[in-house]
Formats: C-alpha cells, sequence, structure tokens
C-alpha cells in the first residue's frame, strides 16, 4: 500500500466567520501531507444572495462585479493568512455542491476539505435523501472541520 | 502551536461491507499524517435494544429468559473483538489500537474520541442499513453534528 497519495487538497470557502478557521485546518492537513492546496469559492446566484443579505442591510452586494471582486478578494485574503503564495484560487458560480464536487473531479483532487456549516447537502446524502446520480457518485473523502459554535454567534 | 504532538485518528467501524474501505482509506489518510490509529467498534447495548423492542408488545426482550439475553450479549461482544482484530490484521499494522465500546453508536464514538484525545474521527457516509436511519437517525449525521474535532468523511456508495 502507498502510504501517501494524497497530492491534492480542495478546500471549499464560503463567507462565513468560520472561513479562518476552515482553512488553517485544511492548510495543515496538506503540510501534513506534503500535499498542494487549492482555494475553491463558489458564488451562489445573486437572486440567493439578497435573500440572505436582505437581514444585514447595509451590507447589500450591488451587482455581479461586486460579487466577483468580492470573492477574488476574499481567497487572496485566505491566502496570504496562511501565508503561502503558492495556493491556487478559483472562483465559480452555481450550485455549490455541484461545484465543489465538479472542480474535485477536473483537478483530480484527493481530498476536499470544508466547514460543518456548508454541510447541509452532505447530511442529506448521508441520509439518502438526495438522489442526484453525480453527487451520489463522489469518491472523494471529506474532512469536515466542525464550525458550528461560530455560526451560533452570528444568527 | 503544537506541531511535533503525535496526531491521533479515531476510525469508527461496523458491520457493513463498506468498513474495509472505511478502514484502509481512514489508515491510508492517517498514515500520511504520521498519525496513530484506532479502530473502534461500538456493540449496541441492550438496554438500547430492549428500548427498542419494548413496542412491539408480544416480541418484548423481557419474555425471553435473562441468561440467554446475557449468552447472547457475550456472543455479541466477542464478534466485535474479532472483528477488530481481523481489521487490524488486514492493515497489517501492530501499532493500531483497538477499542470495543457498548452503548449509543455516535455517543460512544464522541466519548472515545474524548478519552483518547482524538484529533480527527474518520467514519463512512453511508450505512446500509437504511431501515435503522430512518428508525434512529443515521450515526454518522449525529457525529457530524456534535464533533467538536474534525471528521474524515469516507464516501460509501448504497451498493459497494
Amino acid at each position: 500500500m502507498k502510504p501517501n497519495n494524497i497530492n491534492k487538497i480542495l478546500i471549499a470557502l464560503d463567507f462565513h466567520l468560520s472561513a479562518t478557521k476552515v482553512i488553517e485546518a485544511g492548510f495543515a492537513m496538506a503540510k501534513m501531507m506534503n500535499a498542494k492546496v487549492i482555494l475553491l469559492h463558489t458564488k451562489i446566484e445573486l437572486i440567493d444572495y439578497s435573500l440572505i443579505y436582505k437581514k444585514i442591510g447595509s451590507l447589500k452586494l450591488d451587482s455581479l462585479e461586486d460579487l466577483e471582486f468580492a470573492a477574488h478578494n476574499f481567497l487572496e485574503k485566505s491566502k496570504h493568512h496562511v501565508g503561502d503564495d503558492m495556493i491556487q484560487t478559483i472562483v465559480k458560480q452555481g450550485d455549490f455542491a455541484e461545484s465543489i464536487l465538479k472542480t474535485a473531479k477536473e483537478l483530480d483532487i484527493d481530498m476536499i476539505v470544508m466547514g460543518s456549516h456548508s454541510t447541509k447537502w452532505l447530511e442529506e446524502i448521508v441520509m439518502g435523501r438526495i438522489t442526484n446520480e453525480f453527487l451520489l457518485q463522489t469518491k472523494i473523502p471529506i474532512l469536515i472541520i466542525p464550525t458550528r459554535n461560530k455560526i451560533k454567534a452570528i444568527l | 502551536m503544537k506541531t511535533n504532538k503525535m496526531k491521533k485518528v479515531l476510525i469508527a467501524l461496523d458491520y457493513n461491507p463498506t468498513s474495509q474501505k472505511i478502514a484502509e482509506q481512514g489508515y491510508k489518510m492517517a498514515k500520511a499524517m504520521g498519525a496513530e490509529v484506532t479502530l473502534l467498534h461500538v456493540v449496541v447495548d441492550s438496554a438500547l435494544y430492549s428500548s427498542v423492542y419494548a413496542n412491539m408488545g408480544v416480541w418484548q426482550i423481557d419474555t425471553l429468559d435473562t441468561f440467554d439475553t446475557l449468552e447472547a450479549f457475550k456472543n455479541l461482544k466477542t464478534g466485535s473483538r474479532n472483528f477488530l482484530e481481523k481489521a487490524k490484521r488486514h492493515l497489517a499494522d501492530k501499532s493500531i489500537q483497538n477499542i470495543q465500546k457498548e452503548g449509543d453508536t455516535a455517543q460512544m464514538i464522541l466519548e472515545t474520541s474524548k478519552e483518547i484525545n482524538a484529533d480527527f474521527i474518520v467514519m463512512g457516509s453511508h450505512s446500509q442499513k437504511w431501515l435503522e436511519n430512518i428508525l434512529i437517525g443515521s450515526v454518522t449525521e449525529e457525529v457530524l453534528r456534535k464533533t467538536t474535532i474534525p471528521m474524515f468523511i469516507i464516501p460509501t456508495k448504497k451498493r459497494d
């Protein structure tokens, strides 16, 4: 058995307070395994944003460009946070689960890292509520970083 | 940061055909981090069985005599021990620690992870016991909801 064939780790980040925790944990894991890190942020449709941000008021993003800019800026910041400029960053748009799994397939990822607040869909797969073949076909292990305590703080 | 400390990985297994895959992948990941591996199997305790069966009328557990129940439970424990030994032999690593627990599976996984000071928990995504999932909820989901340490989920398809 080859002891180490985890070469590429995809860290999925969203605009959540726990993003720092997720990237730190994912990055530490990658270092231990000597693996390459790729950061992914999936923009959701603007219409969803407006639903989510309705309650926040002043924080509203007004255009797609702003959103694009914010996404890149966010990943750059995250990259600098762990101090590694070699990290590749990717911004995608669309369905969260699908974009993560698609990207993982495209880039031949060996492990996905994400925060537990974003695992609703995973729970649904676990519980078998999702029948989408694509989601069920994943063979890539997922590392889930618990972020729940922080979720409570912002709710 | 305490980076020099040896990491510990807890791999929770159940009697499921996918267990071999979970053990192998979890082990591979642990070794990639240079971590120690502990295998855990939880025997559902008799109290839980009796509460599950309590509503079944004539099939109540207390209609069985106590001796048989104890004997059956002992067999469950021996079976569990053999199962873990087999898994350990399969991974061919003598440094692996095996732990057996009795009780509620999710709760025991979380408790054991605290006891041994685990850094990661490894579990499979699916259980084939779909009926059990509907009745008492998915164990993986429950651990996922309550864990305070990172959890490594190995996708296991329903038919793997």
